[in-house]
C-alpha cells in the first residue's frame, strides 16, 4: 500500500521515479527516521533477511573506536556518542583569544536503529562501517558559511519542519504536529506493511519532503556536503573491499538514503588538529535528555512510550502493541492521580481507553497513539481548567511517556582523570550520584574544616558549569559569629558526565580546569570591571587563593582603561560588597582599599558620560547611580565626596534627562549639598514652565525618590509634589499620568500609608480619623480612599473626558 | 510528464461558487420544505419570518449533501453522519465540494465553517458524544458553547431543539415530566395525560438533548439529571404498570457551563462523573477572530436584510481593541484595568452588528448605495457594551482611550492605520 500523496501540490511522476531508482539499485538503501521504533522494527527484519556483508551506518566516520563499548554487554542504552573539541590552534578561525568549544551528543535508546544494527551485526558478525563526516569538519564547515545556528549532532527533523510538503500534509490531515503526523502514517500504520511496503513510503515521504525545502536549505546547513562524504566513504571501501553492491546495506536517514546512490562522493580536508584538543567518548544518558531533544535535534517526544511499544512489537505483538500499551498508561496514570487521592474510578478508565480508541478512529489511526491518549484522558478526568485540575494527571502521564530511565556504559571504556577525581571526591564527601535532587546546608566555620572544603568543592563544580550543584541561599547566621550557611541543591545528572569530559580538554585536575575556565573567564570580562569582581568572589568561596593577584592585576587594569560609568559604577558597589565578604570570612587581601579609592573616582569622573545616556539605559543609570552612592556612605569618608559633588552637579547641567536631573538632585540630598527648599522649589518651577516641561515633573520625581527614598516623608517636598499635581489643566494631566504612574507604582505598602496620611492632613481630615492609621500600621483607610476618588471622578466628570 | 495539481482546479471551483448562486433559490426551497416552525405557512403568504431558524434547517442542505457523501461509512447507532461528516461539517470543507440533488437538480457546494476553535477539541467533543457520558461545554460567555452545541445536535441526529435552558426557577417537571391538570381530571392518570419534558421527548427520539446554563439551576434540580444519565431511562411513578420510558438509541446530553457562574451552583461529584468536560477558550488569534467576527456579522445582517458594507479596517480595529480591554494591556505593553463587562467574540459580533444597523439608518451616507460601518458607530456600540451596570464601568474604557488610544493616533505615532486609530480615538472622547 503506498503512500498517497495525489492530493498535494508535487510533481509526482519526478517523486515516483527518484524512488524507483533507489528501490532498484543493487545496494539496498533503507531510510530510517531517528529513534523510530517502526523504522527499527522492519529494518532488522530487512536486515536478518539479507544477512550483508557490510553496513553503512549513519553515524559520524571518528567514532569508529568507540562501538565496541556501545555493544558490551554491560552497556544499557539510553547512552550518547559524545564528541567535543576545543579549538586551541584556532582552525575555525573563530577567535584568536578564547579558544572556540564545541560540544555534540549522539543519543541512542533501546530501540535506535543505530543501536540495534550495531548490536545486531556485532552478534551476527557484520562489518559496520560509520560514514557520516566526523562532527569537527561539519562545524568548520558551518563555520566557513557564517552559519547563524552551529549544528547539533543531527538535525533531520528540521529539515521536515521546514518542508512545505510536510505543511500541507499535517494542515490537510488535521495534525498538530509533524509528530503526530509521523506516528499515525509509520509508527502505527507501518506495523501494518511489509517491509519492502514501509521501505518505499518512508522514501516517498522523504521525496516529497526534500523537493519542498526551500531552496539552498540542503546547502546551508550542510546536508549536501555530509552526503559527499558518506558516498565517498561508501566507493573507497567498495574499491578496497572484495564485496560486491548487493552485499551491501546502507542504513541512514531517509532524507539522505534517497539520493546517495546518485552523489558524486567528495572526501573532507584533513584538519590539522592535534590529538589532545578533540575528544570522542560515549557517555550514560537519561530519556528526560532525549525528549528534550524531540522537535529539532530528531529527539523523541516520549522515549518511554515509545519502549514500551518496542517491547510488544519485539514480543511480536505488534498488531496490537498501540492499543495494548494505551489501556496500560492509561490505567497507570489513573492509578498515580487515584493515589494522590483524586477520585477516579475504573470507570473512568474504561471511558477513557473507548475515548482513545474513538478518537484514533476519527484520527484514522488503526490504533490510539499517544496523541489520541492525552486527549481522552483530559476529555475523561478533567473537569474544568486543564492547566490546574488537569496537573495531576498530565503529570502522571508525562512520567510514564517520559521515563526517568539513565543508561549505563561498560566499566571497561574506563574513565579521564578529571571524572576519576570528580568521583572520588563524591564519595569523599559522602554526595549523592541520583538524579534526585537534594538539598544540603553546609555552615561555614572556621572550626569545621571539612565542612569548609566540601563548600569550596561544590564552589568548584558550580564555577565549573557542571550542572551538579547549586547554591540557593546564602545566610549569614548571626552578625556576631560570622557563620555563614550556605543552602546547597544537589542533583547528578547525565550532563555531568558530559561536561567533566569536555573540561578534560583544558585540565585534567579540577583545580587544572578551574584555573583554565578562570583565566577564559578574565579573557571574556577583561574590558569590563563589574563582570571581573564577581570572579574575586568565586575564588574566595572556592579558597582558591593563587588566582587571586591574577585577577586583581586584571581588575586594575579594566578599572584603568574602563570608559563606562555603568561599569564601573557596578565594580565600585561590588568591591565595596566584596570587601565586607572579606571581613565577615576573615579574609585580609592587601591593596583594596586603594582599589576602591580608585574605581570611585574614575566612576565619578566618567558620571557626565550619562548626561547624553540613551533613554532605554535611563533605568539602569538611576539603579547605578543609586548603588553607588548607598555603598559610598556605607565605605565612608576615606572616598572623595567633594569629587562626587562636583560632578553631579556638572551633569545635572549638561543632561537633559529629567529622571537623571532627579536621580542626580537625590544624590546631592544624600551628601547634603542641596537643601530641600531648592528641592521644593526645583519641583514648584515645572508647574510654571512650559507644557512640554512640565509634563516632565513625573520623571523627575521617579529619579528622585528612587534615590532618596526619605523624601517622601518631608513636608516641604510633599507640599511642592502635591502642588504640581493640583495645576496643570486636563491635557497636562493626562500627559503627567504615566511619568506619575511609575513614580508612585515603586511605592511600598508603608510608604503608600505615609503618603495617604498626608494627603488627609493637607486636605484637613479631622485628626480624629487620622488616628486609626497608626494603629493599623500597613492598612489603607478605605473609606478616605473612597472620597478620594469620588472627588477625582467629580472632577473628571467636569472635564468631560 | 509532470502531473502538477492542475491551474483548472482554481477555475473549476469558481465556477462550482457561482453554480452554488445560482442554485440558491432552489436551496431557500428545501429548506421551507423541512422547515417546522409554525410560521411556515405564514412566509410562504409573505406574511411572517422567523427570526433565527435552527442549523438543521438554516442548513438543511449542506447535511443532505453530507448524508449523502456519508453512505456506507461507520456511524455509531442512530447517528445521522459519522464522525468525520459531522467534524466536516462543523470545521467547514475547506476546497472540498460536495454534490446533492434538489428538485431533481444537482447542485455542488462547500460546507461552511462553523467553529473556528481548535479542531481536536470537536474531536474530543464528538467521541464522548458516541460514548455513554454526556458533553459538558465550559467556558467564558460568549465563546460559542451553545452555537457549538447546536450544531453538534443539528448534525448527529438532525435535531438542535430540545433544550432546557436553565435557571434559578427551572424546576424537576421541566426536566423529566408534567400533567395536564384538566385532563388529568377528567381522565385520570395516563401517558396521555402526561407532558414530556424535551428530556422525554430527547430520549425516545434517540436525539440530543441541549441543556442551556446547567449550573444556574439549584443542586437538586440537576440532580435529577443523574439517573437519567446513568440509567437512561425516566420512571414515572404514578403510573404503575407502565412506569418506565426508556432511551432510544442516540440519546445523549449536551450542557453548557459559564465560567462567570463558577461556585454559583456547581454540579454534585456524581453528575461530574456523568459528564465529561470540554474548555472552550476565548479565541486569541487576532486575525482568526477578525475572520468570525466578520463572517457571523454578515450572516445576521443577512439573515435579517440589511445590506451594510464592514470595512476589514473596522473589523480589525474592533477586534484589536475587544483583544486588549480582554487582556488589560495593550500591544505596545502599556497596562490599565480590565473592564468588569465580558469581552467575548460574542460580544464583538454583537457591537460590530449594532454598529451596523445603526448606520444603516442614521449613518452619514445613506445617499450612496450600500451603507458603511464607520468607527464611529462602533464607539457608540461599544460604550453600550462595557457600561453595563453602573457608570463606574466606563472607567477602563476611559482609561484604555488615554493611556492607549491617545498615543497611538498621535501624529508621532507608528501605528499602522494611524487614521481608523484616531477615528475610534475622537469618537469615543466625544462619548464619554
Amino acid at each position: 500500500m503506498s503512500l498517497e500523496l495525489d492530493s498535494f501540490t508535487l510533481d509526482l511522476d519526478a517523486i515516483q521515479d527518484q524512488v524507483s531508482k533507489v528501490l532498484n539499485d543493487q545496494i539496498y538503501y533503507f531510510g530510517i527516521r531517528h529513534h523510530s521504533a517502526i523504522s527499527t522494527f522492519h529494518l532488522i527484519r530487512a536486515l536478518e533477511e539479507r544477512k550483508p556483508k557490510l553496513i553503512f551506518l549513519e553515524m559520524p566516520y571518528d567514532l569508529k573506536d568507540l562501538i565496541i563499548y556501545a555493544v558490551d554487554g554491560e552497556t544499557v542504552p539510553p547512552i550518547a556518542f559524545y564528541s567535543a573539541f576545543i579549538d586551541n590552534t584556532n582552525i575555525l578561525g573563530v577567535n584568536e583569544d578564547i579558544p572556540a568549544k564545541f560540544q555534540s551528543w549522539f543519543p541512542l535508546v533501546k530501540y535506535s536503529a543505530e543501536y540495534v544494527v550495531l548490536k545486531k551485526a556485532h552478534q551476527l558478525g557484520i562489518e559496520v562501517i560509520l560514514f557520516d563526516i566526523p562532527y569537527v569538519n561539519r562545524i568548520k564547515y558551518m563555520v566557513e558559511r557564517k552559519a547563524n545556528e552551529l549544528p547539533k549532532a543531527r538535525d533531520m527533523d528540521f529539515l521536515y519542519l521546514n518542508s512545505r510538503f510536510i505543511k500541507e500534509f499535517t494542515d490537510h490531515s488535521g495534525y498538530r504536529t509533524f509528530n503526530e503526523a509521523w506516528d499515525s502514517i509509520f509508527e502505527i500504520q507501518g506495523l501494518y506493511h511489509s517491509t519492502e511496503e514501509f521501505r518505499k513510503n518512508i522514501l516517498l515521504f522523504a521525496a516529497a519532503t526534500r523537493a519542498t525545502l526551500p531552496a539552498d536549505m540542503l546547502e546551508e546547513d550542510s546536508t549536501l556536503k555530509r552526503e559527499g562524504f558518506m558516498k565517498h566513504v561508501m566507493d573507497s571501501a567498495l574499491a578496497e573491499k572484495n564485496i560486491t553492491p548487493a552485499e551491501v546495506m546502507v542504513v541512514c536517514g531517509a532524507l539522505h538514503a534517497l539520493v546517495l546512490s546518485e552523489t558524486q562522493g567528495k572526501d573532507v580536508e584533513n584538519l590539522d588538529m592535534p590529538e589532545s584538543d578533540r575528544l570522542n567518548s560515549l557517555v550514560p544518558f537519561s530519556y528526560y535528555g532525549i525528549s528534550e531533544f524531540a522537535g529539532y535535534g530528531a529527539g523523541n517526544r516520549a522515549p518511554l512510550y515509545y519502549e514500551r511499544v518496542w517491547n510488544l512489537i519485539d514480543r511480536k505483538e505488534e498488531q496490537q502493541a498501540y492499543q495494548l500499551h494505551a489501556l496500560d498508561i492509561i490505567s497507570k496514570s489513573i492509578s498515580a492521580v487515584r493515589d494522590k487521592g483524586e477520585v477516579l474510578s475504573t470507570a473512568d478508565t474504561i471511558a477513557a481507553y473507548q475515548s482513545a480508541i474513538l478518537l484514533a478512529k476519527i484520527r484514522k489511526r488503526k490504533q490510539p497513539n499517544l496523541d489520541d491518549i492525552r486527549d481522552a484522558l483530559i476529555t475523561v478526568c478533567v473537569k474544568g481548567d486543564r492547566d490546574i485540575e488537569g496537573n495531576n494527571i498530565l503529570h502522571a502521564l508525562d512520567r510514564y511517556m517520559v521515563g526517568s530511565k539513565i543508561g549505563k556504559v561498560t566499566e571497561k571504556l574506563g574513565m579521564f582523570p578529571l571524572s576519576i577525581e570528580f568521583y572520588s571526591q563524591l564519595d569523599l564527601y559522602e554526595l549523592p550520584r541520583s538524579q534526585k535532587k537534594v538539598t544540603l546546608d553546609i555552615q561555614l566555620n572556621n572550626n569545621l574544616p571539612k565542612d569548609l572544603d566540601l563548600s569550596a568543592f561544590l564552589n568548584k563544580t558550580a564555577f565549573l558549569d557542571l550542572t551538579y550543584a547549586r547554591v540557593k541561599q546564602t545566610q549569614n547566621l548571626t552578625q556576631i559569629t560570622n557563620v555563614f550557611v550556605e543552602k546547597w541543591v544537589i542533583n547528578w545528572n547525565p550532563g555531568v558526565d558530559a561536561r567533566l569530559l569536555e573540561l578534560n580538554l583544558v585540565g585534567s585536575t579540577i583545580e587544572a580546569a578551574v584555573q583554565a575556565v578562570l583565566l577564559e573567564k578574565m579573557e571574556k570580562s577583561k574590558r569590563h570591571p563589574n563582570e571581573i569582581v564577581p570572579l574575586l568572589f568565586d575564588l574566595l568561596k572556592m579558597r582558591i587563593w593563587n588566582g587571586l593577584d591574577a585577577v586583581i592585576d586584571v581588575l586594575v587594569e579594566s578599572i584603568e582603561t574602563s570608559s563606562s560609568f555603568l561599569d564601573l559604577g557596578d565594580a565600585f558597589s561590588y568591591l565595596v560588597m566584596f570587601i565586607q565578604y572579606c571581613s565577615l570570612r576573615n579574609v585580609k587581601i592587601s591593596g583594596m582599599d586603594m582599589m576602591v579609592a580608585n574605581c570611585f573616582k574614575r566612576a565619578c569622573f566618567l558620571m557626565p558620560t550619562v548626561a547624553v545616556e540613551e533613554d532605554r539605559k535611563i533605568d539602569k543609570v538611576v539603579s547605578v547611580l543609586f548603588s553607588l552612592i548607598e555603598n559610598a556612605l556605607v565605605y565612608g569618608e576615606e572616598l572623595d565626596f567633594e569629587l562626587l559633588t562636583q560632578m553631579t552637579q556638572t551633569t545635572i547641567v549638561q543632561t537633559s534627562n529629567h529622571a537623571i536631573k532627579g536621580a542626580l538632585t537625590g544624590i546631592l540630598t544624600k551628601v547634603k549639598a542641596v537643601s530641600r527648599t531648592e528641592i521644593s522649589r526645583q519641583i514648584r518651577d515645572y508647574s510654571i514652565s512650559g507644557d512640554k516641561e512640565k509634563v516632565k515633573v513625573g520623571d523627575f520625581l521617579w529619579g528622585l525618590l528612587r534615590i532618596s527614598r526619605n523624601l517622601m516623608h518631608d513636608e516641604v517636598i510633599f507640599s511642592a509634589m502635591n502642588d504640581i499635581i493640583g495645576t496643570p489643566s486636563t491635557e497636562s494631566f493626562i500627559d503627567l499620568l504615566p511619568g506619575l504612574k511609575k513614580c508612585f507604582a515603586e511605592m511600598t505598602g508603608p510608604e503608600k500609608t505615609v503618603i495617604i496620611i498626608k494627603i488627609k492632613q493637607l486636605t484637613k481630615e479631622p485628626k480624629s480619623k487620622t488616628s486609626g492609621l497608626s494603629k493599623k500600621k500597613y492598612s489603607v483607610d478605605t473609606d478616605f480612599l473612597v472620597k478620594i476618588q469620588n472627588e477625582a471622578f467629580s472632577i473628571l466628570e467636569e472635564w468631560k473626558l | 510528464m509532470a502531473r502538477k495539481k492542475s491551474n483548472n482546479a482554481e477555475a473549476s471551483q469558481a465556477k462550482v461558487a457561482s453554480e452554488v448562486k445560482e442554485t440558491k433559490e432552489t436551496v431557500e426551497a428545501v429548506k421551507e420544505d423541512q422547515t417546522t416552525a409554525p410560521g411556515k405557512e405564514n412566509r410562504k403568504k409573505g406574511k411572517k419570518e422567523i427570526i433565527r431558524e435552527p442549523a438543521e434547517i438554516k442548513y438543511a442542505v449542506e447535511l443532505k449533501a453530507l448524508r449523502e457523501a456519508d453512505e456506507g461509512n461507520a456511524k455509531p447507532l442512530s447517528w445521522q453522519l459519522s464522525p468525520q461528516m459531522v467534524l466536516t461539517y462543523i470545521l467547514g470543507s475547506g476546497s472540498k465540494v460536495f454534490e446533492t440533488e434538489i428538485n431533481g437538480e444537482t447542485i455542488k457546494l462547500e460546507i461552511k465553517k462553523k467553529f473556528y476553535g481548535d479542531r481536536h477539541l470537536v474531536e474530543r467533543a464528538l467521541v464522548t458524544l458516541a460514548s455513554e457520558r454526556g458533553l459538558l461545554l465550559v467556558g467564558e460567555p460568549g465563546t460559542g458553547k451553545s452555537w457549538l452545541s447546536e450544531h453538534l445536535s443539528a448534525a448527529i441526529c438532525g435535531k438542535s431543539t430540545h433544550i432546557i435552558q436553565g435557571t434559578a426557577g427551572t424546576t424537576e417537571e421541566q426536566i423529566k415530566y408534567g400533567w395536564n391538570i384538566a385532563l388529568l381530571i377528567a381522565e385520570g392518570q395516563s401517558r396521555h395525560c402526561l407532558i414530556p419534558s424535551p428530556t422525554m421527548v430527547a430520549m425516545q427520539e434517540g436525539s440530543i438533548l441541549r441543556f442551556e446554563e446547567i449550573t444556574r439551576c439549584t443542586s437538586d434540580i440537576q440532580d435529577s439529571l443523574v439517573s437519567i444519565m446513568s440509567e437512561k431511562s425516566i420512571v414515572i411513578p404514578e403510573l404503575p404498570g407502565d412506569s418506565m420510558v426508556f432511551a432510544e438509541q442516540g440519546f445523549n446530553v449536551i450542557a453548557t457551563a459559564n465560567l462567570r457562574d463558577k461556585g454559583v451552583n456547581d454540579l454534585s461529584a456524581a453528575l461530574k462523573r456523568r459528564f465529561n468536560y470540554i474548555n472552550i477558550p476565548i479565541i486569541k488569534n487576532l486575525d482568526t477572530e477578525v475572520k468570525l467576527v466578520k463572517q457571523r456579522t454578515e450572516e445576521l445582517l443577512t439573515s435579517s436584510r440589511f445590506q451594510v458594507e464592514l470595512p476589514p479596517d473596522v473589523v480589525s480595529i474592533l477586534c484589536q481593541t475587544f483583544n486588549e480591554l480582554r487582556e488589560g494591556r495593550s500591544r505596545e505593553g502599556i497596562r490599565f484595568t480590565q473592564p468588569k463587562a465580558v469581552m467575548s467574540t460574542a460580544e464583538e459580533i454583537a457591537v460590530l452588528h449594532d454598529a451596523a444597523i445603526y448606520a444603516s439608518f442614521f449613518g452619514s451616507k445613506l445617499s450612496t448605495a450600500t451603507p458603511r460601518v464607520s468607527l464611529n458607530e462602533v464607539a457608540r456600540t461599544l460604550q453600550g457594551s462595557i457600561v453595563k451596570e453602573d457608570e463606574s464601568d466606563l472607567e477602563p474604557l476611559r482609561e484604555y482611550w488615554n493611556l492607549v488610544l491617545k498615543n497611538r493616533s498621535s501624529s508621532n505615532a507608528k501605528t499602522a492605520n494611524k487614521s481608523g486609530w484616531n477615528q475610534l480615538y475622537t469618537a469615543g472622547k466625544s462619548l464619554f
